[in-house]
């Protein structure tokens, strides 16, 4: 009769960045089950997103600092929605532009960061190095690497310019081949793929029961992508775009998905340039919001949903956040079992979870 | 494939608070058969005793919500075994509203220890620096 044996992994463990606690059960060196433990970061935010829902824009934000912009876009679509606001053309394109500049940063981050946890160094460093490339185009567009402060209720607060429009055109252009090379890294590299193919499976059944989302569900060959509803500059007429999925479901796949997605964003980008047209980008909210409304996007890690409802104050009567993590986390449950304990840290990493705003 | 954002495909709202009658397990077996994704489960405190309970899923290219009405103090049936994900859900409802699942424990975002009990509910008053200054506790943030 073998013996179990319980080892705790995390919440502070070197490969993590933010605390989530894995409670192993082992047979020797194989993993047979796991407990999921969140909640260390437990902040209150949705009690304080209803103080005030114009502040909100920017509390939404602070959410999370890797989808910050996306927290900002949900919050703002909800409220535009319940006040019925149209906001023009330009402004859905241009919040498309920074949605999909913040994706790349974020899965450049993830791609990084599951080289790291492998022991990759210098993929993890060539990773990175092409991040900052857009990290540095995104501090010159909205003056900050992290939280842009561009979203308020019925538009923008910064327009992008013609400077601006030829400055993204030339970064991408530049960083176009190096994405392409790190990609083929990823995806040809037999270390990497001796480590991650076949590991960390998550079938397709369960990552529709567990609810998976994002490229932790299209790794699953579950083509689930909120961008397909039309949210901003998505439903434009010209933007045109195919959801990436794979059929492996492994922590491959999953790796492969979000690699693929980077040169997906530069070329959605590259359309929404080609046409930003001269247009307000404010519209003028009057009164306060009476109603509820439900708001969707597509963060990196997956489906980011909001609920709004508000009773004509200032203060708002509810606001429910749910981030993409807080299900794909449930499904490491079934992705652990029968793998060894030194590929846990590969497929906790990636899931690509965020437990900040997890945690909210 | 299409999906739609807004608005969201709304079942007609349930009757008041009837207890056992509130049959939520035989609406959620329907959207398990046609194959759908639970996407959330969200409370709301309609502040006169009553919770509202909205399930949502995304079912044939369409966001459904359900909606129940809650009586407080009701155990409400778990759906964790149809739908495994709605399980933190649960956990959440139960930290959060201090409402309680057949079957399915809290502890999730709060520690079952804590002295914070359902936070965000109506009647909850949150602990601030200058509500702890009242009632004379000294040094509370430090």
């Amino acid at each position: 009769m073998p013996t179990i044996s319980v080892a705790p992994f995390g919440p502070q463990h070197p490969s993590l960045l933010e605390p989530i606690h894995l409670k192993l059960r082992l047979e020797e060196e194989k993993v047979v089950g796991a407990d999921i433990v969140i909640g260390y970061n437990h902040r209150g935010l949705e009690r304080a997103l209803e103080i005030d829902y114009k502040r909100n824009v920017f509390l939404s934000e602070r959410v999370c600092g890797i989808c910050s912009f996306h927290h900002s876009t949900v919050y703002v679509q909800a409220i535009e929605n319940i006040m019925a606001i149209e906001v023009p053309k330009r402004v859905r394109l241009i919040r498309t532009i920074m949605l999909e500049l913040q994706r790349m940063t974020s899965h450049l981050l993830t791609l990084g960061h599951i080289a790291e946890t492998m022991g990759y160094e210098n993929l993890f460093m060539q990773t990175w190095r092409e991040r900052e490339d857009v990290m540095a185009l995104i501090d010159r567009l909205a003056g900050n690497r992290v939280h842009y402060s561009m979203n308020t209720i019925g538009g923008l607060r910064k327009d992008l310019g013609y400077d601006n429009t030829k400055d993204i055109e030339k970064t991408l252009t530049e960083l176009g081949p190096k994405l392409r090379e790190i990609r083929n890294v990823f995806a040809k590299d037999s270390t990497f793929g001796k480590r991650t193919r076949g590991v960390g499976i998550l079938t397709k059944d369960n990552a529709r029961r567990y609810g998976a989302v994002g490229p932790t569900a299209r790794a699953s060959d579950v083509p689930y992508d909120v961008r397909l509803s039309s949210y901003a500059g998505y439903g434009v007429e010209g933007v045109k775009f195919r959801p990436i999925h794979r059929e492996e479901g492994d922590c491959y796949a999953r790796t492969l998905v979000r690699a693929d997605e980077l040169l997906q964003s530069v070329d959605l980008i590259m359309q929404c340039i080609d046409l930003l047209r001269d247009e307000p980008i404010l519209i003028a909210a009057k009164g306060n919001p009476t109603g509820e409304a439900f708001s969707r996007v597509e963060a990196p890690r997956g489906e980011l949903f909001y609920y709004v409802k508000a009773k004509g104050e200032i203060r708002l009567d509810r606001v429910k956040i749910r981030t993409p993590t807080f299900v794909n986390v449930q499904c490491l449950a079934e992705m652990v079992p029968n793998c060894q304990l030194a590929d846990v840290p590969v497929i906790t990493v990636s899931i690509d979870p965020c437990i900040c705003c997890t945690d909210r | 494939m299409t999906q739609t954002n807004l608005p969201a495909k709304e079942t007609t709202p349930q009757p008041a608070p009837k207890g056992p009658q509130v049959d939520i397990r035989t609406k959620v077996s329907r959207m398990d058969k046609v194959y759908a994704q639970l996407i959330a489960i969200t409370a709301v405190d309609l502040g006169d005793g009553n919770f509202e309970l909205i399930y949502s899923f995304f079912s044939k290219s369409e966001l459904v919500n359900l909606r129940f009405t809650i009586q407080d103090g009701y155990e409400i049936d778990s759906i964790a075994d149809m739908f495994p994900g709605a399980r933190n859900f649960e956990r959440e409802i139960i930290d959060l509203f201090g409402l309680s699942f057949k079957g399915v424990q809290g502890g999730l975002l709060i520690m079952p220890s804590s002295q914070i009990v359902a936070p965000l509910r109506k009647s909850s008053t949150p602990e601030t620096p200058r509500t702890r200054a009242q009632k004379g506790v000294a040094n509370a943030d430090h």
